[in-house]
């Protein structure tokens, strides 16, 4: 599956060894996925809300926070997906605070194995067939993009309701399992990417993860991203004898070059491992993906590959307006 | 930081959760277990250890350690919950971790013990498990669940009082009958454990906040990172747990000069103009990383004081072997 085949899925999940970038990557897609003028959420999952702060908004609790003309965030919070769930089943607020608020229930919800990754992936599940509203038959969001969590604790997480569906015979836990798991297995809707760095530990827990994932769930793939790749460097030949001060230069070149000969053994290494995906490879930032307009040329690179069918943005300054943080629609 | 103390002539043990293949490899533990194994250092006064946390291996050692007969046993294997929730959800897995560490600190055969957690976001799911299971046996719901009176079946509903069958219900609409029924059945089987439970919580959770035991968190200097450990600290703070240092990984090292084109005299000493102009063009790319660490490390530093950090530098080649990891452990003293 390419960038562009990607783009056409309604629910993303970006997910990766710590430290990969997994939450960059996820911004990426959303930017080019809006130029496409697709209607993006942005999903984190109890995260300490990373995405709006990059889009000078402040992260405010857990509801949903438009970013930009078709990109809207979310930072999911176990305990309102908690609320909002058993709300629909009760229908009386005052019966909620009676019982889920009661520090006796509480106690026991908290330990409760699996109990926050199975109401947040409900959660994703319903903002998927979302309307914008109830009059019109149009859909809230064209595309979720899910900032998920790391490898370990993501497998985990992801086996959730496959346990659920098949521990819990009958009811309506069984039967919002399910429907969890259609969504998930459901290639046509749903692809799960991998982000990883051109290194060793990266590389093979990306491998372990790919195959954990094939055995117990039933997910499709979409593209790996290869983050961070450091450009090749043009030979110079060092020296033994610099003094003292001029060794800064030396020693960051030696970086550069080293840096980028292990990310090409990786590339490789890659290519060899994971030979049915497509690769998407990410050139190091050197400036940093600090705020928004940093993905600027990001995502001059990757429209192309995006699937330009129907830019939006044809001038450049539309693309500054696309990348520029600019103050929430509401 | 284990090959560290190992070297200082310290028995250390590394207790890791999910140990890296290829690391594992290299250090000649490929089939890392439950079991502690003792790594192969050369010339080292001391003893390095590794040992990989089994979680479902943890769990069964505690049934059978707690249950006070065969049947018991039995009947939690059987159970449908047990056999998924002890091998694969999460949550468990962070207290039974607790429960390992706990075991290992009792048979007093290491001098240090380093236990590799979760990442920070669910680092503190980890640390707050044992207390999350106090409250689950002492106040929680558990108890009307666990009275054998529920679920016994439509006739032992009305037995119990009025308040209990409302939460039942509304359980019930929730969940289902069957899962509660599930659910129930397994904490019955497990009350008989759940004294053992309850008191080794207890000493986990002393055992964390005992001034031995310290917390070290390694970040990197990108804003997340940063972000993550600031609210680490504040939550250690509120366990009352020792937070003892910030480890810095990956930074870019050296001086951030504010102008490189200064030195493109000096350096056509000892290169070519093209190399020169190459070399100041490398490192002019570089600059802005450069800076961005010196600014979070002062940040950094301003916070939690300078004894309190320490900085690893972004190294040249990939850490996954013996000899580059004692590159880091040198970096680390």
């Amino acid at each position: 599956m390419n960038l562009t085949e990607l783009l056409q899925r309604r629910v993303i999940f970006v997910s990766g060894k710590g430290g990969v970038g997994k939450t960059s990557i996820s911004i990426m897609l959303a930017l080019l996925a809006a130029r496409k003028q697709k209607k993006t959420l942005l999903v984190e999952m109890n995260s300490t809300g990373r995405v709006p702060p990059i889009f000078e908004v402040p992260s405010t609790g857990f509801e949903e926070i438009p970013l930009l003309p078709y990109i809207t965030t979310i930072n999911l919070s176990p305990r309102n997906c908690f609320k909002e769930y058993v709300m629909r089943l009760l229908f009386f607020t005052r019966l909620y605070k009676t019982f889920f608020e009661n520090k006796y229930v509480n106690n026991f919800l908290n330990a409760a194995p699996g109990l926050d990754e199975f109401l947040m992936f409900n959660k994703i599940t319903s903002l998927e067939d979302e309307f914008s509203n109830q009059f019109v038959s149009r859909l809230k969001y064209d595309l979720i993009i899910i900032d998920a969590p790391a490898t370990g604790h993501g497998l985990s997480a992801l086996e959730v309701p496959g346990f659920l569906a098949s521990g819990v015979k009958i009811g309506p836990l069984n039967k919002q399992a399910n429907r969890i798991l259609d969504l998930l297995d459901d290639r046509r809707k749903t692809a799960f990417c991998l982000v990883t760095l051109a290194e060793e530990m990266p590389v093979c827990e990306s491998e372990d993860y790919i195959k954990a994932l094939k055995e117990r769930t039933g997910l499709g793939f979409g593209p790996i991203f290869v983050n961070a790749i450091m450009p090749q460097v043009e030979a110079v030949s060092v020296s033994d004898s610099l003094p003292a001060n001029l060794q800064i230069f030396q020693n960051y070149y030696n970086l550069a070059k080293e840096r980028a000969q292990l990310n090409q053994e990786y590339l490789e290494e890659i290519n060899k491992r994971f030979p049915d995906f497509e690769k998407i490879i990410i050139p190091f930032q050197f400036q940093g993906l600090h705020t928004s307009m940093d993905f600027k040329p990001l995502i001059e690179d990757f429209a192309a590959a995006a699937g330009s069918a129907k830019l939006l943005f044809l001038r450049p300054w539309a693309l500054d307006l696309l990348c520029k943080a600019i103050k929430p629609l509401s | 930081m284990g090959l560290r103390f190992a070297m200082q002539g310290y028995k250390t043990i590394v207790l890791t959760i999910d140990p890296a293949k290829r690391l594992a490899d290299s250090l000649g533990i490929q089939d890392l277990t439950d079991t502690p194994r003792q790594i192969d250092l050369k010339d080292t006064q001391g003893e390095m250890w590794a040992m990989m946390l089994d979680i479902k291996r943890t769990f069964d050692r505690i049934v059978e350690r707690y249950a006070p007969s065969a049947e018991v046993i039995e009947q939690i294997y059987a159970n449908n919950i047990y056999r998924h929730m002890s091998q694969m959800l999460a949550g468990t897995q962070e207290y039974m971790a607790m429960e390992r560490l706990y075991d290992i600190h009792q048979q007093g055969e290491y001098d240090i013990i380093i236990l590799d957690t979760p990442p920070t976001q669910n680092a503190m799911d980890f640390l707050a498990a044992p207390q999350r299971m106090i409250n689950l046996i002492n106040n929680s719901i558990l108890d009307i669940l666990m009275k054998p009176t529920v679920f016994i079946g439509k006739s032992g509903l009305k037995v119990i009082e009025k308040g209990t069958r409302r939460i039942v219900k509304i359980f019930d609409k929730i969940a289902g009958v069957d899962f509660l029924q599930d659910i129930s059945e397994m904490f019955i089987a497990f009350s008989a454990l759940l004294g053992g439970f309850e008191s080794r919580a207890e000493l986990v959770g002393q055992l964390l906040a005992h001034p031995s035991c310290r917390f070290i968190s390694v970040c990197t200097t990108t804003d997340n990172s940063l972000s993550e450990a600031r609210n680490f600290r504040a939550q250690l703070e509120q366990f009352h747990y020792h937070l003892d240092q910030i480890i810095i990984n990956r930074i870019y090292a050296g001086q951030a000069l504010a102008n490189p084109d200064d030195y493109t005299a000096e350096l056509s000493q000892y290169f070519s103009a093209k190399e020169s102009r190459l070399l100041l063009d490398n490192y002019r790319k570089f600059l802005p990383l450069i800076k961005n660490d010196q600014d979070n490390i002062m940040e950094l530093t301003h916070i939690f004081g300078r004894k309190n950090i320490t900085t690893v530098p972004l190294f040249l080649s990939d850490v996954h072997d013996l000899d580059s990891l004692k590159k880091v452990s040198a970096a680390l003293s």
